[in-house]
């Protein structure tokens, strides 16, 4: 009896200490910290349901992410699951997973339907016909943010909620910034990234498109082209926009959460990082300015399950992704931690935060006035290896080696090259 | 026989280093040879495309800016290590604490990561949140665009290399300078010589090798740098302190273009061999006139 007594202890010990040495594991690469550090409480509720699965998040530098997903993949050693933008997830495609199926079987809706059941901004990255690539993590449109402290003491009123209810014109928005700047006694007025995304989202405005929706470059049709870069570059040597952003990579988020400027041209992520830096009263996001139209461009993040070649881990992995793709288990826990977008249609969020849902109807605003054909040409796998040499040849601008005309014939040639090449 | 068996032996053991020095050394460079007449993007097939790579590589001024920002650099930093060292050197020859002290401080640069090196020294020459701005302000200047001026972002990055290297060559002078037979000094004070002419007509002369090992090692570590530059500019502003093997690097894994990027390694490193083989003429020059 002691015998038995004994081993079945002993045993019992052997299983609450090896027990997790049966489950699967799996890795998550994330393309940015605060993304990860999000993905990581999510996966803590998983694992609580699910604990024979066990998955590592690990995240790399957004400006870097590319390279290293391409060397995975070169290398035959891709993780178990992937976090991307819109950005990255057109090169990606190829080595992802189709989920449409496990759609079918998880959610009880067929591909297309649950595609539909997104927005269409969102959906455009999803896949052709039944294929899906990856399924919406959230959803991202582009704003203006503005430090509220700073606008007071300069007496400016601002679009939507802070006592102005139309956009400003490009001139009163210049206006604006050199006021606020100069009131405030700033060094700079404006926080710019240093993106392709953010010159697009600006040359949006002007209604000029780079390439079409087929990958092939059309900016040099557009008379005023040179002229919205002049006015890009122009922010810069004013000393409206700190140069350093663009020029050796100083942080917009430092800059404008630390007081360097009282703007920050940046998107519906901010909310995220405002309560990340503690700085969420000070802040509020605005419209963007009025040059030929205004509106947000849209992108958001993704999560898909690559090919890996073992079968255990494909389905468990596969498994996770439905359940953050089901708006009534993961996916809802996801986007309250996250503080963003939900990508789905009718799909309202409590955040529990009377600023986000503020916060929430102006992005609306902005997204719903995007024109497709800003989401469709960002969506090309010509538009994601074109971005390093626009911001590239941007920088150069800045530091006044290059005209704008150099620009727009070196991203014409560029274009053309990958374009031949893919 | 056993003097056979002695001549046969001796390949066997030049095997293992002949495997490594071919597996790690020259695999690579014949596969990135052959790589130079492939297109190639890492995501889709390689296609053949024969001489193009190299054709577009003449015609490419950014590639030729960044061979000619490569020499810059190193031109500019291999003086400023080779006199900061030799001063260390001599001051930090001698054997007391207070010199070995000294030289750990000094040689502790050359310990750190290079990763770890950039990433501080880029935050200290930020110029809205750096301590050397915020020094300067302090005192009644303007802070200084240290990374975002064009000439002056090349003059900070070579500043880095410097701190991270003057240690290193610090230390093969003090060896140098050490081997240096007193007898020499003390013949020389008997004859009135003065510090100055004791150490340019005795230390330089006996220091030829070391010299040149310093000025080798140098150039070498100046010429490939990659990593200070990556992490404290990426290249910027513009082109401005992008060097060959940044340039080389962002073609093969920021633009997906890997057989242009192998076509560009290769033309750096026959650049590379020339310099090296001029060194060594320089240095074969100098043991014969020793021998004389």
């Amino acid at each position: 009896m002691k015998k038995v007594l004994l081993f079945t202890t002993i045993a019992l010990l052997v299983v609450l200490t090896f027990g997790s040495a049966f489950a699967v594991e799996l890795t998550m690469y994330s393309s940015d910290e605060s993304k990860a550090r999000v993905l990581r409480q999510v996966v803590e509720l998983y694992q609580e349901e699910h604990p024979d699965v066990k998955i590592e998040v690990v995240a790399f530098p957004y400006a870097n992410y590319m390279q290293k997903m391409s060397l995975v993949f070169l290398g035959g050693e891709p993780p178990d699951l992937l976090e991307t933008t819109a950005t990255y997830l057109p090169q990606m495609t190829q080595f992802l997973r189709n989920v449409g199926p496990d759609i079918e079987e998880n959610l009880g809706l067929s591909p297309q339907e649950y595609k539909d059941s997104t927005y269409d901004v969102v959906k455009v990255y999803l896949g052709e016909e039944d294929i899906v690539h990856a399924v919406p993590l959230h959803f991202t449109t582009y704003s203006v943010w503005i430090n509220k402290e700073m606008f007071e003491k300069a007496g400016i009123a601002y679009p939507p909620k802070g006592g102005r209810t139309e956009p400003w014109t490009w001139e009163e928005f210049k206006d604006v910034l050199k006021k606020v700047k100069s009131e405030n006694a700033t060094p700079y007025a404006m926080s710019i990234e240093y993106s392709a995304d953010k010159f697009f989202s600006y040359l949006a405005l002007w209604n000029i498109k780079i390439l079409d929706e087929e990958g092939n470059f059309v900016m040099d049709q557009y008379e005023n082209a040179e002229k919205a870069i002049n006015e890009f570059v122009d922010l810069f040597k004013e000393e409206l926009v700190p140069p350093a952003e663009w020029l050796s990579g100083e942080s917009h988020t430092s800059n404008f959460f630390g007081g360097i400027t009282a703007v920050d041209w940046a998107g519906s992520w901010m909310a995220r990082e405002s309560f990340n830096a503690e700085k969420q009263n000070d802040v509020a996001p605005c419209y963007v300015p009025v040059i030929e139209d205004w509106f947000g461009i849209s992108g958001g993040g993704f999560l898909a399950a690559p090919q890996t070649g073992d079968v255990e881990k494909e389905k468990a992995a596969t498994d996770f992704v439905m359940w953050i793709a089901d708006k009534d288990k993961g996916y809802t826990e996801y986007i309250k931690r996250s503080r963003d977008l939900s990508a789905y249609k009718d799909h309202s969020i409590d955040y529990g935060e009377p600023l986000l849902d503020e916060w929430a109807e102006v992005h609306q605003v902005l997204a719903e006035r995007a024109p497709a054909w800003s989401t469709e040409v960002r969506a090309t796998a010509v538009w994601s290896r074109l971005t390093d040499t626009i911001r590239k040849d941007l920088a150069l601008g800045i530091s006044e080696s290059i005209t704008a005309q150099e620009m727009i014939q070196h991203w014409k040639e560029e274009a053309q090259r990958i374009l031949s090449e893919l | 026989m056993i003097k056979r068996g002695i001549v046969e032996s001796r390949f066997v053991f030049v095997i293992p280093g002949f495997v490594f020095h071919f597996l790690f050394y020259l695999l690579p460079i014949i596969l990135m040879i052959i790589l130079g007449f492939f297109s190639w993007d890492i995501l889709s097939p390689m296609k053949f495309v024969g001489l193009k790579n190299f054709s577009d590589l003449m015609k490419d001024k950014w590639f030729w800016n960044s061979v000619v920002v490569s020499f810059k650099y190193t031109f500019l930093a291999v003086p400023i290590i080779f006199v900061i060292s030799l001063l260390l050197g001599v001051l930090l020859q001698e054997e007391d604490t207070f010199s070995k002290v000294m030289r750990v401080f000094f040689y502790w640069p050359y310990m750190i990561p290079m990763v770890a090196a950039g990433t501080m020294w880029k935050w200290l020459f930020s110029r809205n949140f750096g301590l050397v701005n915020h020094i300067l302000t302090r005192m009644g200047f303007q802070p200084v665009s240290w990374l975002d001026d064009p000439t002056l972002a090349l003059f900070t990055v070579v500043m880095v290399q410097v701190w991270v290297l003057a240690g290193f060559m610090m230390m093969l002078f003090i060896v140098g300078l050490q081997a240096i037979s007193e007898e020499f000094y003390e013949a020389a004070s008997i004859d009135g010589a003065t510090n100055f002419q004791k150490f340019w007509y005795i230390t330089l002369p006996l220091l030829r090798n070391t010299n040149i090992s310093v000025i080798t090692l140098s150039i070498a570590n100046c010429f490939r740098n990659f990593t200070i530059v990556y992490i404290m500019t990426t290249g910027g502003p513009g082109y401005a302190t992008t060097v060959a093997p940044l340039y080389v690097y962002q073609k093969a894994f920021t633009d997906f273009r890997i057989g242009y990027a192998s076509a560009g390694s290769l033309v750096v490193l026959l650049i590379t061999f020339v310099i090296a083989f001029a060194v060594r003429r320089v240095q074969e020059g100098g043991e014969m006139e020793g021998a004389v």
